[in-house]
């Protein structure tokens, strides 16, 4: 290297460390989150405020027109629905949460482990065994009828009641999870010293337990809330028209795109404002403990009569918690058509399961959704591990947009993404190299690949963030080029990580109902819309075996992926 | 081994100057450590050494060869971390052969020196064992086994004793002192520890805020500190302002703010030092070099305890020197334990006063 006059030399660095060169590397990430998050919700955008090729507003007014209120009804049932489930699904999982953190009975443990279970449960299949079994026809009623010599049935689940319980069962693990962590995690040692300072026990919860516990009730509810806009299911399975997923579905249906368009935009409008706000929440979100004392004891039921009540309130739980899954499966083995008026299924068969594996027109959907979910997952591997390295591991400017902009599909409905899609790739556009995508193969693939990318770079991220950077350049100073020390060191201490992260993403593709069902093309039909269209044509039966296959998979891959996780933590010390 | 020459490096991350005009040479098969407070740069001047980051002025030189923008992979350097970095997916002598695979050393190879690399840090006989199976002071062995067994030319060791007990603190340290000398290996080692640098050292390189302080050997920044910093930071000097008032043959006569005069000796002042009549120069007084005063002509500090607390060994003394405090270790040669408030005469010998300058800043640059 030359030397000037003054004895300071500026430094000439090497190719790969000049400040440019790591933007040659990050540009595809670029490209594709420019051309398949960011270009579609802009295109659905767009779209809102043109009609017939001339920008207007008139979409924007006769969204809020008075003389139609259908769209302002329809969005302020989507508000009211969610804030009654953040409510009801807050009182659910906070009382269960503190009542298996706080107190030691019998069963408490079996509770424990069947609390999750409904986080196994696909939404449509969810909402579907809820019907079965509290509709107007459903079993539990009709049992009602039956046992007790009745005229009509003594209740039963329809409408908004309907869709709020079924959000409860399905989303109260979201309170239920993190308020028993924070309960498990929280500093005894607090309480102690608050009640040492001569605070009763009641003020000790007022004072103390209840606000170290705020930020996780916080982001519960904005997450509660956020799902509960988006939701799609059921609001179908109870027929609420007005809702604003449903009427952007509608709309699509009925061919105005634009109208679609408009509702796409407002519901975007808020579940990002959500986004955002929880975002923001996210830095305060836990009081982490720093002492680490000793763990937080469980108050024993020591009386005879308590422990049996706690005894019989925790079946009554397990069951109701277990029923939607019995309910799917007794009905996969009923023979399609001949469950009428009876209460339980009158005839039982096995043919459903051997359809769904040997008549080539049942199997497809199980195969789509296979191959479909496969498809993304592998996308979102590839470009999750590139996102996560670069945000982890290298410096360099537009980190902070990146990171916000792989978590935007977090927020978004499956309608939207849906509805993005369909207005970005109906004509042909560089990002889908001049090809139109809708209604082909690929389109799905595509909306689980988006959708399940915040999922996928999120637990990819959190492997590589857990993992020492100072291994990676231990190999580099003991000689190992940058492909080498990632092949051999990088990788293989993330990999435990990525992988159930990937297991997570391929799980919720295989049951993606709401985006899958605006984009299926007639050879694409995943297997929650073949579980749709056999329970419209009353194949009860098929639907349910469909149903069980799915729930046999989530499960099957929800335990290796916590395995998984189990064996990253372990190597990782 | 190589010597390592580092011409006018800077370091800047932004605005922020995180080493400035590291300029010095460590010669071949020396012992030399980066000492300083955390963020005062000696990480960042290890990891330019290392490679894995690049100064953004001046050059870095091994053997002659400037080696400034080097991959890190191609300096042919053996580190430890401070976390050990061992991988985690990897046995004991999958870790350790890791740099040899690389080199595509043949099989047999392989294995002799791993179990040479081994026995040196003796752990034979652990190359099946997973990293998480030994305990933290064998992971440590097993880095710098990891770091020995490439022949590097440069061994860099990066606080590699923070994460030890003190007891395994004390074994370690002469293992790795024990280790560079039968190798002869150029060693740079970085730490906060002064006692640990004073220990383990030929040279030590003090820094502040990115900046050199002094380079000596540890006898050289123990009793002759440059600056205030050094002094402090190394020996616990106690500083003080004092102005002189005159200079004669091989003396120097200070007055201290309260009028107290004292005498100390010409060659105690850092050679860059202004030695004028009225001039402002700091004085410094180690704590062991105070003695009891025993009707010593000169150099006699009256003080006030301010605290006292006895080690068996010695009393150690915080002073009131007309508001200043001045520590001073006495040896326990049956005096009574001063109380705090008790007034307590000192002597200072001639030969234990210092006269430095105040610590380098970027302001004066």
């Amino acid at each position: 290297m030359k030397k000037d006059n003054s004895s300071f030399s500026v430094t000439k660095l090497p190719i790969s460390a000049r400040p440019w060169f790591i933007y040659i590397i990050l540009a595809p990430i670029f490209f594709i989150l420019l051309g398949y998050v960011v270009y579609p919700l802009y295109r659905v955008f767009i779209d809102s405020f043109y009609v017939d090729g001339k920008f207007s507003l008139e979409l924007y007014k006769r969204f809020f027109s008075l003389s139609s209120m259908t769209n302002i009804q329809a969005t302020w049932n989507s508000l009211y629905i969610s804030v009654l489930s953040v409510i009801s699904c807050g009182i659910v999982g906070t009382a269960l949460a503190f009542l298996l953190e706080s107190y030691e009975f019998p069963g408490r443990k079996v509770l424990k482990a069947f609390a999750v279970i409904p986080m196994a449960l696909p939404s449509l299949i969810g909402a579907i065994s809820f019907d079965f079994l509290y509709g107007s026809t459903g079993i539990i009623p009709r049992g009602l009828k039956e046992i007790f010599g009745l005229a009509n049935v003594p209740f039963y689940l329809k409408g908004i009641a309907g869709v709020i319980v079924v959000h409860t069962f399905t989303m109260y693990t979201y309170f239920y999870l993190p308020i028993s962590a924070a309960l498990r995690n929280r500093d005894s040692s607090l309480e102690e010293a608050a009640l040492n300072l001569g605070a009763s026990k009641g003020q000790v919860f007022r004072r103390v337990t209840l606000p170290m516990l705020t930020p996780s009730l916080i982001a519960a509810s904005l997450l509660v809330f956020m799902i509960s806009m988006a939701s799609y299911t059921a609001p179908l399975i109870y027929g609420i028209d007005r809702t604003l997923t449903m009427q952007i579905v509608l709309s699509r249906t009925n061919g105005d795109l634009g109208m679609a368009s408009t509702q796409s935009t407002i519901l975007t409008v808020i579940s990002v404002a959500f986004l955002i706000i929880m975002r923001l929440y996210e830095g305060k979100r836990n009081y982490a403990s720093v002492s680490k004392g000793a763990a937080v004891h469980r108050k024993e039921v020591k009386s005879q009569f308590k422990k049996t009540l706690a005894i019989v309130a925790s079946i009554i739980v397990v069951i109701i918690l277990l029923l939607p899954i019995l309910t799917i499966i007794l009905i996969s083995f009923s023979e399609d058509g001949t469950w009428t008026y009876q209460v339980l299924p009158p005839k039982y068969t096995i043919t459903h399961y051997v359809e769904l594996f040997t008549n080539a027109k049942t199997w497809r959907p199980i195969k789509n959704s296979l191959i479909m979910s496969l498809i993304a997952t592998t996308g979102n591997v590839i470009f999750g591990v590139m996102v996560a390295y670069a945000v982890n591991r290298v410096k360099f400017k537009g980190k902070g947009i990146i990171d916000k902009l792989i978590m935007v599909p977090w927020a978004l409905p499956g309608t939207v993404v849906g509805i993005s899609l369909i207005a970005a790739f109906n004509v042909p556009s560089v990002f889908s190299f001049g090809k139109v995508i809708v209604a082909t193969f690929w389109i799905i693939p595509l909306a689980y690949f988006v959708r399940h990318l915040p999922l996928i770079y999120r637990s990819t991220y959190a492997a590589f963030s857990q993992t020492d950077t100072s291994c990676e350049e231990a190999a580099r100073g003991l000689g190992a080029n940058w492909w080498y020390s990632f092949c051999r060191v990088v990788l293989p201490m993330v990999a435990g990580g990525i992988a159930s992260g990937a297991i997570l993403g391929f799980v919720q593709g295989i049951g993606e109902f709401v985006a899958s069902i605006l984009l299926y093309t007639p050879r694409s039909v995943p297997i929650s819309v073949a579980i749709y269209q056999k329970m419209y044509s009353f194949n009860f039966g098929t639907a349910c075996a469909y149903g069980v296959l799915q729930i046999v998979l989530v499960a099957i891959l929800l335990l290796i992926s916590e395995k998984l996780k189990g064996d990253s933590k372990i190597s990782a010390i | 081994m190589a010597d390592v020459i580092l011409e006018h490096v800077n370091k800047k991350f932004g605005k922020f100057t995180a080493v400035q005009d590291a300029d010095f040479h460590i010669k071949s098969g020396e012992f030399f450590t980066f000492l300083g407070p955390s963020g005062c740069g000696k990480t960042t001047t290890l990891r330019m050494v290392a490679g894995f980051s690049y100064p953004s002025e001046g050059r870095i030189l091994f053997d002659q060869r400037d080696v400034t923008t080097l991959a890190p992979n191609k300096r042919d350097i053996g580190m430890v971390f401070q976390n050990y970095a061992l991988f985690p997916h990897m046995t004991i002598g999958e870790n350790v052969a890791f740099g040899l695979k690389i080199r595509k050393i043949n099989k047999q190879d392989i294995k002799k020196r791993v179990a040479r690399a081994l026995d040196l840090v003796h752990l034979s006989g652990y190359e099946n064992r997973k990293v998480h199976e030994i305990s933290g002071g064998q992971q440590q062995r097993v880095a710098l086994a990891r770091a020995l067994v490439i022949e590097p030319k440069i061994l860099l060791l990066d606080e590699p004793l923070s994460n030890l007990d003190a007891k395994l603190r004390d074994d370690t340290r002469s293992e790795i002192k024990r280790l560079q000398m039968e190798l002869g290996i150029t060693t740079i080692y970085v730490t906060h520890d002064q006692s640990e640098a004073m220990a383990i050292s030929d040279r030590i390189l003090i820094m502040k805020n990115g900046i050199m302080q002094q380079i000596g050997t540890p006898y050289e920044v123990y009793a002759k500190p440059k600056n205030s910093f050094v002094g402090e930071f190394i020996g616990k000097h106690s500083i003080f302002i004092a102005y002189i008032e005159k200079i004669e043959n091989d003396k120097i006569y200070i007055k201290l703010k309260d009028g107290t005069s004292l005498v100390g000796l010409k060659e105690n002042a850092v050679s860059d030092i202004q030695l004028k009549p009225t001039k402002e120069v700091l004085v410094a007084i180690r704590p062991e070099c105070v003695e009891p005063y025993l009707n010593q002509e000169i150099n006699r500090l009256d003080t006030k305890v301010i605290h006292s607390e006895f080690t068996g060994m010695s009393a150690n003394y915080q002073l009131d020197l007309a508001g200043d405090t001045l520590k001073a270790t006495i040896i326990n040669q049956g005096e009574v334990l001063k109380k705090k408030g008790e007034s307590l005469a000192v002597h200072i010998p001639v030969k234990s006063l210092y006269f430095l300058n105040k610590e380098v800043n970027h302001e004066e640059r």
